[in-house]
């Protein structure tokens, strides 16, 4: 199967990708409030789009932390 | 009540107790047991002027409040959480609407919305001093 345009997808993968986008910007925005760390902006950018949210906020917000936590 | 104390205090020994023991005049002489009644009237005055402030509330009140922030705290997170599944709706829908029809548009958002993270964190870690 070929596709060319988004138009072309089938309803199954827009549906798979609204439930990636929802879990995605669900699972930063609880993170992100527990530990304080501005949830409302992680939690928006992981509902627009699949994996870069999760990635950077591994690389600037966990990552930090625990290796902070680490030298103490 | 004073003049009570007065009387108490020829009557006693300095080694009495007062007010049930829990204070005892260990020098003698007239002089540190008249301060000591003259301190403890001071503080049954300030007792009776500031009780009901300085005291703390009973636990039966403590837990009413207790039980009424962690009622807000909970009533303010589920509205957060509604709010935010209201926002994750139609943010969700929009940014598939605009991948579907806008592309272009899609993308150029993602790519400020990358550009405007990175310089927020690299902002907030402190690092353009490191830069300068």
């Amino acid at each position: 199967m070929e596709v060319n345009h988004p138009n072309e997808l089938p309803l199954w993968a827009w549906i798979l990708i609204a439930v990636f986008l929802l879990s995605q910007g669900t699972l930063l925005f609880r993170h992100a409030r527990a530990r304080g760390s501005w949830p409302w902006f992680w939690g928006l950018w992981g509902l627009t789009t699949f994996p870069l949210p999760t990635v950077l906020y591994l690389l600037l917000v966990v990552y930090p932390d625990r290796r902070r936590k680490r030298t103490r | 009540m004073t003049e009570e104390r007065g009387k108490m205090k020829e009557e006693q020994r300095p080694e009495e107790s007062l007010s049930g023991g829990s204070v005892q005049v260990s020098e003698s002489g007239p002089d540190s047991s008249r301060v000591l009644l003259d301190l403890k009237a001071g503080l049954d005055k300030l007792d009776m002027i500031y009780g009901s402030e300085a005291s703390p509330p009973p636990a039966d009140v403590l837990a009413r409040r207790l039980a009424a922030a962690s009622g807000q705290s909970r009533l303010k997170q589920k509205r957060e959480w509604m709010l935010f599944g209201t926002v994750s709706l139609i943010v969700v829908s929009c940014s598939l609407a605009g991948a579907m029809s806008a592309p272009v548009l899609y993308w150029g958002v993602q790519g400020l919305l990358l550009a405007a993270g990175f310089i927020g964190s690299v902002v907030k870690a402190g690092g353009w001093r490191k830069w300068k």
